[in-house]
């Protein structure tokens, strides 16, 4: 204030003084008027600038001029001309400038950065330099580089980009999951930081494909660092505990991390093993399933509540990740799981089937208990040259499963057990190589599998059918199915005048034998039951494929169509009972995608595709096959062949000025089926499973409209979602084909609002009505209310509470969940202490309810009690 | 097989609604936009900016490397990892390098999102900043500052500079600008003076500008820009949306399928972000 009212009185002073006008023209030599050229006055001798202005397109400029000096310097200045000075009197006055050409040369200027090594693309850090005495690990000193950021959740940035590659004397031991390397090694082993810049890992690539994303490189100390992190909780009740503990070791050409990790607490640390990228997904369609169950115990379905509310565990989960560099261009990674994990599950399931004149109901209460075992391994090997890149994967499983169950069924009381072995063998390679100008990417994949399994029921089931209506001690199924599998394929891109074009060709051969013969066993008197009960089946599936997807992209408009074509052939031979099939068929699977950008706001979509699926060959069985103590299936017909159609349409308006977002979607979709599956159901619940050939329809129709609105006066989101789904089909159950028709609808409100800067709430409800109709008549129809209320607090920087509740209404059957959690970060020591205090109220069971096609189950389970947890973890 | 046949379908739905997710993500990613060059660079500076969002943390001090491309007639300034995205973005010939780009790999990662060009249209600042899921612009006119020069001079990154003050979106600006260096440009929108603006900076130190580098571009480097299909707007608006972005945001993560541990880190982030470099939007 005090600064502008001296400058107020400079002003006017100088106003007092004098005030003048100059203005002018500005011409090139060739006379032509020269606008953005600066002006700018000065009092003779002096270096500041009292006025200026700027010419405009004709050329011209004027400017006041308040000084008290008998005369005035005027400059003009640009880049493309000579610069100019005129001194004239302190007048108003025009003046005109003429102006020869002459491009102005700048300097370069570069402002001194910090001190840090630069050579070449590699910016090098000295550790020292930049340590504190309280930093612990190398993450604490990275913080303070120039450049490089850390996240909270650890992950690191250079220049504002997340590292491509995080690694240890070059070597990429934890791919990714670095986290775990930077938040524990100490900073004290680390003798300095490269940044790789402009870094392209995969070498091949190197001057095709231009990165602009950085690398980190650790150089070591010593040429030995042991480091790790540990966790530890403990709680009640029953006596809980959760463990982690993960050390690791580095050298410069050998890393390895192992981590223990046990708890009983729920939490399925198994999990870490799956890799769920969508890239995966697509892989894995073709792939023959990962586990093959022919046989199971008869269990029920998890719960769709958050798995630590019911599982019961006792995990032991053993890890090694190691990383050897063989030499410059090799490397081998080891990455090993062996895991170990006993499990309880306690239900009752009460199942209800309707037909056109009957319902049939039958309830089973289980008592479940899987035990898994198993290893893991995979071996990585890959040579990374200027020349080729090759990524070759090995991997193994072996799993011990064994599975036991008690089921009471009515009055009766079956023991269930099942040995569930498996052991297989894969190889995945990856290959970029250069032809011409473009690069192909080959991809080969070949896997073998073995498993033996074995189901014992006791008492024995289906007397009627297996032991001439006598009851009997038990019954025993054994199968063994072997598979073999290949996938080859190469693929190139192609662009050409904004069109491209990905042309990709292939080939699988999958060969597998399947043998199964059921024992009735009475007073230790093993009988065959007979050859329908056997199978020696040959399957073998072959494939050529090829694609080619081709896109045109307008400025509103684009178009995508996808273009699968594929010869496939299966032939199924069982020579013991005789039977067999061939199929050979040329499959043309085509896609269509029309995106339509109406204007910012306005979107549209619409997609059509028609899709061939055949069967997996692993569901063909001539003999009757024991699934479980409850089901004898057979499938003679031929592979299931599923002829679809989907279509969809999608419109939203998303204005975020207002915001206010809404769409709308709309699927309809239409399934050919060659197969249907009948069922013959006994009095005592058992049932026939077998597969005929009777074509027959599916028809679905979805149907999802969302809205949202802010309301920022109260700062406070409402959204509001729906969705009905109908799914209409033809079912076989006790010799009559009847219509079947499932609908379900749900709505969705939810209310998210700020209480103050470090309160936030929310509130959501979801309502869910399913209706089972049998030839249109309804027969059942069942609501259920889930609401959820949540708190979330942050009173301060290091502190975090969460409160939050679920109540369930389900048909008139409720339940209420409350959990509590504090965190408290000793950022300094790097300690993180937990309070987790789970279902308050101690809810002991939990039934929800699942409709398909003819059957409504409601299923009921035992939870876990009421516990509290106490957590610490720490680096060392 | 009963528990098969449960599993067939649940493998088929979702199989299903993946291929919906896939399609429905790839409408919404697009990189094929046209490219309009507006003309050559002829100097390209660098900025670091040092500002403070969080006016109840105010020791935080977040840093971004910021770019200015004069051309003949316009500029072009937005953050320097803003102008990496959108070399990357207008590299990208098909969907798979896309993919590469955004699902697999790692992207940059700005702080800042605007892009500001100066005199294009002709008396015009345009600015863009996409605020899920358009991308705004809305223009200004490129005389929107009053100068007032003062008699103080320095040096600063090597050049002789003189003061020069005016308010601007609530605060009030110190500019240092070198006379020596004949562009009349600087950061963020700031124009108008006789020579190249070094440094600029509000009375409290919030926001920060300073030359870094200085330097003749590579030949051929063109001042460039992305026609998207822009939501035209006024001031006003643009900050409306903004601020209901920002106000929405535990809707807006949930919406884009962050878990809710995410959603509450996402409005923990906003809530520190409350301290913009235009604080009166008139």
């Amino acid at each position: 204030m005090q600064i502008r009212l001296i400058l107020l009185f400079l002003i006017f002073s100088k106003a007092l003084a004098a005030q003048i006008y100059i203005q002018g023209e500005i011409k090139s030599n060739t006379g032509e008027a020269l606008p953005n050229i600066n002006v700018m006055i000065y009092t003779p001798g002096s270096k500041s600038i009292i006025a200026f202005a700027v010419s405009n397109n004709n050329g011209g400029f004027k400017t006041r001029v308040i000084s008290t000096s008998d005369s005035l310097d005027v400059k003009v200045s640009s880049v493309q001309y000579r610069n100019e000075t005129l001194r004239i009197a302190n007048t108003s006055q025009g003046i005109q400038f003429t102006l020869t050409p002459e491009v102005m040369q700048l300097d370069a200027i570069t402002v001194k950065a910090s001190p840090i090594e630069q050579k070449g693309d590699t910016i090098i850090y000295l550790v020292n330099s930049f340590a504190k005495q309280e930093d612990r690990s190398i993450e604490d000193v990275l913080k303070r580089m120039p450049g490089i950021e850390v996240e909270p959740s650890g992950r690191i940035l250079y220049q504002g980009m997340p590292l491509q590659k995080f690694y240890v004397e070059g070597l990429d031991l934890m791919d990714g999951r670095y986290v775990v390397v930077s938040k524990n090694l100490p900073q004290t082993s680390v003798s300095s930081v490269e940044i790789l810049e402009n870094h392209q890992p995969v070498r091949i690539l190197e001057e095709r494909v231009a990165s602009n994303q950085a690398s980190l490189n650790i150089k070591l100390k010593y040429n030995v660092t042991v480091t790790g992190t540990a966790k530890a909780g403990t709680g009640f009740s029953p006596f809980l505990w959760d463990l982690n503990f993960t050390p690791m070791i580095f050298m410069k050409n050998f890393q390895v991390l192992l981590s223990y990790q046990t708890n009983n607490t729920g939490d399925d640390v198994s999990r870490q093993l799956r890799v769920n990228t969508c890239q995966d997904l697509i892989h894995k369609l073709d792939r023959p399933s990962e586990k093959p169950e022919l046989i199971d115990i008869q269990a029920t379905n998890p719960p769709e509540i958050d798995e630590d509310r019911y599982l019961d565990n006792n995990i032991h989960l053993l890890n090694m990740n190691g990383l050897l560099r063989l030499n410059k261009d090799i490397q081998l990674r080891t990455n090993l799981y062996y895991i170990n994990d006993i499990q309880q599950q306690q239900a009752a399931v009460a199942r209800t089937l309707y037909t056109p004149t009957d319902t049939i109901s039958f309830t089973e209460d289980f008592n479940y208990r899987p035990y898994d075992s198993y290893l893991f391994g995979e071996f990585t090997l890959s040579r990374n040259v200027k020349e080729n890149y090759l990524n070759n994967e090995f991997s193994f499983q072996t799993r011990w499963d064994k599975q036991r169950s008690l089921i009471i069924n009515g009055s009766r009381q079956i023991d269930q057990g099942l040995d569930h072995p498996f052991s297989s063998i894969s190889n995945d390679l990856r290959s970029i190589n250069p032809i011409g100008n473009h690069l192909l990417e080959f991809k080969s994949y070949i896997s073998y599998d073995q498993s033996p399994h074995k189901l014992n029921v006791c008492p024995g089931q289906f007397d009627q059918i297996l032991n001439h209506g006598n009851p009997y001690d038990k019954m025993e199924q054994n199968v063994n199915l072997n598979r073999f599998y290949t996938n080859n394929s190469a693929g190139l891109v192609i662009v050409w005048k904004g069109i491209s074009f990905s042309p990709l060709a292939g080939f699988s051969y999958r060969q597998q034998l399947l043998e199964s013969n059921l024992y009735t066993v009475h007073q230790n008197n093993y009988l065959e039951a007979g050859n329908d009960f056997n199978n020696m089946l040959n399957g073998n599936h072959a494939k050529l494929y090829g694609q080619t997807d081709i896109e045109f992209k307008g400025r509103k408009i684009n178009l995508k169509t996808r273009l699968p074509l594929s010869w496939q052939l299966i032939i199924m031979n069982d020579p013991v009972l005789n039977e067999g099939q061939n199929f050979s068929k040329i499959l043309f699977d085509p896609g269509i995608t029309f995106t339509y950008e109406i204007n910012g706001f306005w979107k549209f979509r619409g997609a059509w595709n028609f899709v061939n699926r055949l069967g997996d060959i692993d569901r063909i069985h001539y003999g009757f096959i024991l699934n479980n103590y409850r089901i004898l299936s057979q499938n003679a017909a031929p592979i299931s062949h599923t002829q679809r159609n989907n279509y969809s349409v999608h419109i939203s308006f998303r204005n975020p000025i207002i915001s206010f977002f809404n769409s709308l979607t709309y699927i309809y979709s239409t399934s050919h089926n060659n197969l249907i599956y009948s069922n013959i159901i006994q009095d005592d619940g058992t049932s026939l499973l077998q597969a005929y050939e009777i074509p027959n329809k599916v028809y679905y129709h979805s149907f999802q409209g969302q809205i949202s609105k802010f309301i920022s006066n109260i700062k406070a989101t409402i959204s509001f979602r729906a969705t009905y789904n109908l799914r209409k089909g033809k079912s076989l159950l006790n010799t009559r084909l009847f219509d079947t028709k499932n609908v379900f609808y749900t709505f969705i409100p939810e209310l998210n609002f700020s209480i103050t800067r470090w309160v936030n709430a929310e509130y959501g409800l979801n309502a869910q009505f399913i209706n089972t109709y049998i030839e249109a008549e309804e027969k059942s129809n069942i609501s259920m209310f889930r609401h959820h209320f949540n708190i979330f607090a942050y009173p301060f920087k290091n502190q975090a509470i969460s409160l939050s509740s679920e109540y369930y209404n389900h048909q008139q059957k409720s339940n209420f969940f409350v959990d509590f959690l504090y965190r408290y970060t000793i950022s300094k020591h790097k300690v993180d202490i937990e309070l987790r205090w789970n279902n308050i109220f101690n809810s002991t069971v939990y039934t929800t309810y699942q409709a398909n096609a003819f059957t409504v189950s409601e299923s009921t389970y035992i939870l876990r009690p009421s516990q509290v947890l106490f957590s610490v973890k720490f680096s060392y | 097989m009963f528990r098969n046949c449960r599993r067939c379908i649940i493998k088929t739905i979702t199989v299903f609604i993946f291929i919906i997710i896939s399609s429905n993500s790839y409408s919404q990613f697009r990189f094929d936009y046209p490219i309009t060059e507006i003309e050559p660079v002829e100097l390209v500076i660098t900025y670091s900016l040092d500002f403070k969002e969080d006016t109840l943390n105010l020791h935080y001090i977040r840093h971004e490397k910021m770019v200015l491309f004069i051309g003949e007639n316009t500029s072009r300034f937005s953050s320097w990892n803003m102008y990496i995205l959108d070399t990357i973005m207008m590299g990208i010939k098909n969907y798979e390098e896309y993919q590469t780009l955004f699902v697999m790999a790692d992207n940059p990662r700005p702080k800042l999102f605007y892009r500001i060009f100066k005199n294009y249209p002709p008396g015009k600042i345009s600015y863009f900043e996409h605020i899920p899921s358009s991308t705004f612009r809305y223009e200004e006119e490129l005389d929107v500052f009053s100068w007032e020069l003062h008699p103080d001079t320095d040096t600063i990154a090597g050049q002789f500079v003189q003061k020069a003050t005016t308010d601007y979106g609530g605060r009030s600006w110190i500019a240092w600008f070198s006379p020596d260096i004949p562009y009349s440009d600087g950061p963020y929108k700031f124009n108008g003076l006789p020579g190249l603006i070094v440094k600029v900076y509000d009375a409290q130190e919030h926001y920060v500008f300073e030359l870094q580098t200085l330097e003749k571009p590579e030949k051929g480097l063109m001042i460039k820009l992305i026609e998207k299909d822009f939501v035209d707007v006024s001031k006003q608006e643009f900050f409306k949306a903004k601020d209901s972005f920002y106000g929405n945001i535990i809707s807006r993560a949930k919406e884009a399928g962050l878990s809710s541990e995410s959603q509450q880190t996402a409005a923990r982030n906003v809530s520190e972000k409350n301290n913009p470099i235009e604080i009166k939007r008139d």
